[in-house]
């Protein structure tokens, strides 16, 4: 070791050795824990109303487009079971995985051309997400924010494959492929959602479904 | 490691160290209570998904959190009412080691947390890399580079 290794050492062990008196203890842990939750939980409700504010968005530029006029105006659900036809339904796929750093694929019907992703990853993360093979999104996940995403697809033969990864915020910068090549795989916890909007009877059980659309 | 007692008793342990390690990492108390308190509250909520060894989960947090925090807040310099005192008069190697402190200071938030974790908790390369997310040869190219600036900053007070 070199004389500035040890010096390091010697500085790094002499400078944090005055700890203040009141360090941490479990109670301030406690505080600091209920208000992550809280925070949390405002931030997912916000972005549940953002992502219903940008699929209705979405739902009245279709309409404007030439939506069919039988569309009915359907109340909000998520019962898989309940017979309310014909509507638009948000359909989608929500993907869970426990690793970073290390490429993710599955496929979505995407007839529509644009796919909404939602992320959910984790602060001091950055996520990247190919469709058909191309970079479609690069984003930071900072501070628990569910984040939404309209991307436009080209959906050959009526399906997209999606393929993402998260890798630490700190790896992130410069070519994608060479940055996830760069980093170990290592765990973590984060979801992505890729749904498509489209008419869809709502009884149709035949795939996951998130949320079924008043027309408005 | 999965009850609240054991949480208790990791905090009661752990902390005053995790403390040192945060304070190293931001360079102000009030900064690394908050750090390590954020660190360990985001450990007890999952809690149930640590395992045996929370260190590098909680690790993990901590260099994290204030790679976060360090990108989010204005970095400028803090206007003083009066000159700072030069070294001048100072021992040399009280100047050289204020330099270092300098150096250190002024490192990237990924190569600081690199030398902390090396230097001052004594993790192996491969210890940091899963800490980090990254590889050991990532950790060593960091680590090589802020050495290589720690060095300069050295030799240059030393002249």
């Amino acid at each position: 070791m070199n004389d500035v290794e040890q010096e390091l050492r010697a500085l790094l062990r002499d400078d944090s050795a005055d700890v203040p008196y009141r360090g941490v203890n479990i109670g301030d842990v406690a505080d600091k824990a209920r208000g992550i939750r809280r925070a949390r939980l405002r931030t997912a409700s916000a972005g549940l109303l953002a992502g219903l504010g940008v699929v209705l968005a979405a739902a009245a530029g279709l309409r404007l487009t030439g939506a069919p006029p039988e569309v009915t105006t359907t109340a909000a659900t998520t019962s898989p079971t309940q017979s309310i036809a014909p509507s638009r339904w948000l359909i989608g796929t929500s993907q869970t995985f426990t690793e970073g750093g290390r490429k993710q694929s599955f496929t979505v019907s995407s007839s529509t051309g644009q796919l909404v992703v939602m992320l959910d990853c984790g602060p001091g993360t950055h996520a990247y997400v190919w469709i058909d093979g191309g970079l479609a999104l690069s984003t930071s996940c900072d501070a628990w924010q569910t984040s939404w995403h309209a991307i436009p697809v080209t959906g050959r033969g009526g399906v997209s494959v999606v393929e993402a990864a998260v890798v630490p915020s700190g790896a992130a910068g410069g070519e994608a492929g060479k940055v996830l090549a760069s980093v170990t795989p290592y765990p973590a916890a984060w979801t992505i959602r890729v749904m498509e909007q489209r008419p869809h009877p709502c009884t149709t059980p035949s795939e996951p479904r998130f949320v079924c659309l008043p027309p408005s | 490691m999965r009850e609240r007692g054991d949480f208790e008793r990791y905090v009661e342990q752990r902390s005053a160290r995790l403390l040192r390690t945060a304070y190293l990492l931001c360079r102000d108390w009030p900064c690394a209570e908050d750090l390590v308190q954020t660190a360990l509250a985001k450990a007890w909520l999952a809690w149930r998904r640590v395992g045996d060894d929370p260190d590098p989960y909680v690790y993990r947090i901590l260099a994290n959190t204030h790679a976060s925090w360090w990108r989010r807040r204005w970095r400028g310099e803090v206007p003083a009412g009066e000159l700072p005192e030069l070294p001048g008069g100072a021992e040399p190697d009280v100047g050289a080691r204020e330099a270092l402190r300098t150096a250190l200071a002024a490192l990237p938030p990924r190569q600081r947390a690199v030398l902390v974790l090396r230097y001052f908790e004594d993790l192996s390369d491969h210890a940091i890399a899963a800490i980090l997310g990254c590889s050991p040869v990532t950790v060593r190219t960091q680590a090589s580079r802020a050495l290589a600036r720690l060095r300069a900053e050295h030799a240059m007070e030393l002249r």
